[in-house]
């Protein structure tokens, strides 16, 4: 089981997974005048990437999470193929995608957690969250420090300006 | 009935280091003999002059059993989410950075 349904009061934990988290996006601005700008707000669901030891610390007060999407919306909207999901994303082999299989249990559907668009959300809004019952469970040790590994290689891979010559 | 050379040269006794001359159909046919460095060929190779003048053809490598492991860049950026609702934001202070209590212990050398 990759998953664990975690009780209401317990504490935030890495590899969680909330439902309706607020999520506050630049929708445009005055390039002239950036002292005001037009955002969007949208709850969405999302999977905590803060470690666990900053969390269980209490060393952090603002924490990272990666929006969670619903791989079979992306594949209604055309923006991904069906045969990439069953393909490279739920191989691990996409840089910055990472594939989250359904469950029965939780209730969820087939996700990929968007590594490459990152929101910082404070501490007590998430445990607020929690108390409402907007938790939906836990990635289980093992899976999310794999998800731990893919976020932390998407962001420290080395990119060429071009393959060196092997002749 | 035709056969090729290979099998033909088979029924004949050569020995390494002599040439022998012939004329068969009005051609002049010469085999040297030496002693075979490596494993004979099993496929005969054509006459040169088939080919004469063009350009060898590059042999494809082998395509690799972990072609399919090579991490893939993604090719699209997923889209924003549909808006719940607009609000447009005024400059403000941004929150004070978070700094962690540091034990006592942690600054003894």
């Amino acid at each position: 089981m990759i998953y664990r349904q975690i009780d209401t009061g317990e504490p935030l934990d890495q590899g969680d997974i909330l439902d309706g988290c607020p999520i506050l996006w630049i929708a445009g601005y005055d390039k002239d005048d950036l002292r005001a700008v037009e955002t969007i707000t949208t709850c969405e669901r999302v999977i905590i990437l803060t470690q666990t030891c900053d969390l269980a610390n209490r060393k952090a007060t603002a924490i990272t999470v990666a929006v969670v999407r619903d791989a079979q919306a992306l594949v209604e909207q055309h923006v991904v193929k069906a045969s990439d999901i069953k393909g490279p994303i739920r191989a691990g082999r996409v840089w910055g995608w990472y594939f989250l299989p359904k469950s029965i249990e939780l209730g969820v559907a087939e996700m990929i957690v968007d590594l490459r668009q990152l929101h910082t959300v404070r501490l007590d809004l998430l445990t607020a969250l929690c108390l409402r019952g907007q938790r939906r469970g836990r990635l289980q040790p093992l899976y999310r420090e794999h998800l731990a590994k893919h976020f932390a290689d998407t962001y420290s891979r080395i990119g060429l300006p071009e393959p060196y010559p092997t002749d | 009935m035709s056969m090729s050379l290979t099998e033909a040269l088979k029924q004949v006794k050569l020995e390494p280091g002599k040439t022998y001359q012939c004329q068969v159909n009005g051609y002049s046919v010469e085999v040297r003999v030496s002693v075979a460095a490596v494993p004979p060929p099993s496929v005969e190779k054509q006459p040169r002059s088939v080919g004469a003048g063009a350009p060898a053809t590059e042999v494809e490598p082998e395509s690799s059993d972990f072609e399919d492991f090579v991490m893939l860049d993604p090719w699209v950026q997923l889209p924003e989410p549909p808006a719940a609702f607009y609000l447009e934001t005024e400059l403000g202070e941004p929150d004070p950075p978070f700094i962690p209590e540091i034990p006592e212990e942690e600054f003894e050398a």
